[in-house]
């Protein structure tokens, strides 16, 4: 009896999990080997592993939008990780006011990103935007969204912006965790400020730092919301300075009209995400 | 016992009685009373347009007049520019039963076909086909070219709401004389350009779109030069595209002027037909190259307060030819209206759309800014002196110039590879190279669709 209660408890989650993932999943992976557009989406022929060959093949596709990621993965995450640990270690230190203090570093976090990409565009906007009129009163030029590498940094500081709080909360919390006794003795034995972090603190975060880093490289390969909105995934196309691979797969379905290129796209996303975070988290958890 | 069977009798009598006058007055008000029509309410995509706001006023005017009598209640959803086709595309292969009337572009006409409802067999239904009080309509009273325009392989999908085409808009106060030629163009906009005349009213001498490829007016205004410089789209009796020659490259070259000298805002490559009409707006640009309603919204003095007095409409700007006259074309485009095939109530769709593009709806946006592919109010001389933008429409020889793309299924997609190329040229492409790989492109998607 106990055991079939079990199961009857799993089946709400189960069937989840099948409609919601599973068949989406398998559905995808069908629309991969076909030549689905938004015109024939309902009778599709299928042509086999064409749509993977074109992708793995040509040069200006999903290796071009791969590097883009690539690239902004290697802007965003040292500086995101870098800021929140010393996010952390500042607000750690302080002995009044902690609380007020994490409130407002937590603040960014709560805004939508397609707002904060929308946001963005008035915010940088030649003649209208505030950003470049006072940058302007000081003398400076003004950051151009036409310009490829500008863009690219303009949306890598927004997502800095935004999710350096992230890394900051989870390496707080390690911080908060940590045993003192461990420390005081270090302080006892002359470790104090940089040593101190080098020897004994940052080995022991080693761990709590290795989950934000995996959370954030997994957030930062679905980005999507803020280069859309504020400049399509642009400028240039069909692989623009901004096309992240989640703008990539979605220009292909619907802007482009290649469902099939799509589907094949998030498949081999899958595959270069889950070799990627295997390596990390085998290589961080041997140490 | 005889006292109780009295009583039971005498019970018995008021129970019939009670129940006698109960159907009778239930009787008298079911045959006397006739209870209100039940309402339907049919849904109204747009995309965020002055026509979208147009619709609201006009639906807004059908549910106080005509919602009662018909029994069909109207509500207008308008959803953000960016994206929209790609939310339309989903709604529709989802088979979804609302919206039941959508707005689209005239580009989409075969895309869309497989999930709008033909409408030929509408039009010869005398009660859909007319006016809420019988008036029948005239299909003839759309322009030839417009009804064509919504068809795909011999059916009607879609309507057509607003003939609208790409314009020169410019400030009067700044250029006495709109240029006639794409050299007097960019020579215009160099004189006002900061950067180039330090004594410039305007810190851009011209703002156009450079979005893409999710917004297309960059590719229709880069069409409008194109085809000024005698370019042709398709190889003569054939779909295959012919870009890469040497009006492609005068084309691309205007483009790589405008960017690399400056002359438009540095972000111009974030700026969709919107954007461009904000920049006129702002009074920091002496002309834009936009569609036709943005002027609507330019010469308005409670929308644009620093400019409203100040703008003009001018045709596009073209080449001069060896007998001194201008080519030149305006790329031509249509909002247009289609009944989702999936929708619940077709038929009181198209009642609506009947009533909207044939009746009294058409005139009713006709007055708020609206130019219709209906020809009725450019036949109506009266309609012609009070409304600008109609008056307008026909002294820049709208029709003459107009010219629209090719329709084929694949349109949109070819659409946005161009803005995609063109969005790289503004942002620093090399002009060969954007041609020559913007050539390429259409050319294999429509070989690998079979189109030649």
């Amino acid at each position: 009896m106990k055991v079939g209660i079990k199961y009857i408890f799993v089946i709400p989650a189960t069937l989840i999990f099948l409609f919601f993932s599973l068949f989406p999943t398998v559905f995808n992976i069908y629309l991969s080997f076909t030549n689905a557009n938004v015109f024939n989406y309902h009778s599709p022929d299928w042509i086999l592993f064409e749509n993977y060959y074109k992708l793995l093949i040509s040069p200006g596709l999903f290796w071009q939008s791969m590097k883009v990621t690539i690239l902004y993965l290697l802007i965003v995450i040292p500086a995101e990780v870098f800021l929140g640990i010393a996010y952390a270690l500042l607000v750690n230190s302080l002995t009044k006011y902690r609380r007020i203090v994490v409130t407002f570093i937590l603040l960014p976090m709560s805004i939508a990103p397609v707002f904060l990409g929308a946001l963005g565009r008035l915010l940088f906007h030649n003649i209208v935007g505030i950003l470049p009129y006072y940058l302007r009163f000081l003398g400076l030029p003004p950051p151009s969204l036409s310009d490829p590498i500008q863009a690219l940094f303009i949306v890598a500081i927004m997502d800095i912006w935004q999710w350096t709080p992230f890394v900051f909360i989870i390496v707080l919390a390690g911080l908060t965790s940590l045993p003192l006794s461990v420390i005081d003795a270090a302080k006892i034995d002359g470790a104090e400020g940089w040593k101190e972090f080098r020897y004994i603190t940052f080995p022991m975060l080693k761990r709590v730092i290795a989950v934000a880093l995996i959370f954030r490289i997994m957030d930062a390969c679905k980005t999507f919301d803020v280069p859309f909105m504020l400049i399509e995934g642009g400028p240039g196309a069909p692989v623009g300075a901004t096309t992240t691979i989640s703008i990539f797969i979605y220009k292909f379905a619907l802007t482009y009209n290649n469902i099939g290129i799509a589907a094949a796209s998030s498949i081999l996303l899958l595959i270069v995400l889950s070799i990627a975070i295997s390596i990390i988290v085998r290589q961080i958890w041997r140490e | 016992m005889k006292d109780l069977k009295k009583g039971i009798t005498k019970l018995q009598v008021i129970a019939i009685a009670v129940i006698v006058i109960i159907a009778a007055v239930l009787s008298a008000y079911f045959i006397l009373y006739q209870p209100a029509k039940q309402k339907i309410t049919i849904e109204v995509q747009w995309v965020a347009c002055p026509e979208a706001d147009m619709c609201v006023n006009t639906a807004k005017y059908w549910n106080e007049h005509y919602a009662e009598k018909t029994g069909i209640e109207v509500k207008v959803t308008i959803l953000s520019f960016l994206g929209y086709f790609d939310k339309l595309t989903t709604q529709l292969v989802s088979g979804a039963s609302t919206p039941d009337i959508v707005e689209a572009w005239s580009y989409y006409v075969g895309m869309y076909s497989p999930y709008i409802e033909p409408l030929d067999n509408y039009f010869n239904d005398p009660k859909l086909f007319s006016s809420p009080d019988g008036t029948p309509y005239n299909i003839n009273d759309m322009y030839q070219a417009a009804l064509e325009t919504g068809r795909y392989q011999g059916k009607t999908y879609f309507l057509m709401h607003s003939d609208v085409h790409l314009i020169l808009v410019y400030r009067t106060d700044i250029i006495p004389k709109p240029p006639e030629t794409w050299d007097e163009f960019i020579e215009i906009a160099r004189q006002n350009t900061r950067s180039h005349n330090p004594d410039s009213k305007t810190k851009y001498g011209v703002a156009i779109a450079g979005r893409g490829p999710i917004d297309t007016t960059t590719w229709k205004t880069w069409l409008s030069i194109y085809w000024s410089y005698n370019g042709t789209y398709f190889k003569p009796g054939t779909y295959e595209p012919d870009f890469n020659n040497s009006a492609g490259l005068s084309a691309m070259q205007i483009y790589d002027t405008l960017a690399r000298e400056q002359l438009v805002p540095p972000d111009v490559t974030s700026y969709a037909f919107l954007e461009v009409m904000a920049a006129m707006q702002s009074g920091e640009v002496a002309m834009i190259l936009d569609w036709q309603p943005v002027y609507v919204t330019l010469s308005d003095p409670n929308q644009s307060p620093l400019v409203y007095d100040k703008v003009a409409m001018a045709p596009p700007p073209g080449v001069r030819q060896s007998d001194g006259s201008i080519k030149r074309y305006a790329y031509k485009g249509y909002n247009c209206l289609g009944i989702n095939k999936n929708s619940k109530h077709k038929a009181e769709a198209f009642k609506f759309l009947a009533w909207y593009l044939f009746g009294e709806g058409m005139m009713l946006d006709v007055k708020q800014g609206n130019t219709p592919a209906n020809r009725v109010p450019y036949e109506n001389q009266t309609i012609v002196n009070t409304y600008p933008w109609i008056k307008n429409a026909l002294d820049l020889q709208l029709p003459q110039i107009g010219r629209p793309e090719p329709s084929y299924v694949d349109l949109p997609t070819v659409q946005s590879i161009g803005a995609g190329f063109l969005s790289s040229v503004l942002s620093g492409l090399n002009p060969v190279t954007g041609l020559e790989s913007l050539q390429r492109e259409v050319w294999s998607l429509l070989k690998s669709k079979g189109y030649f």
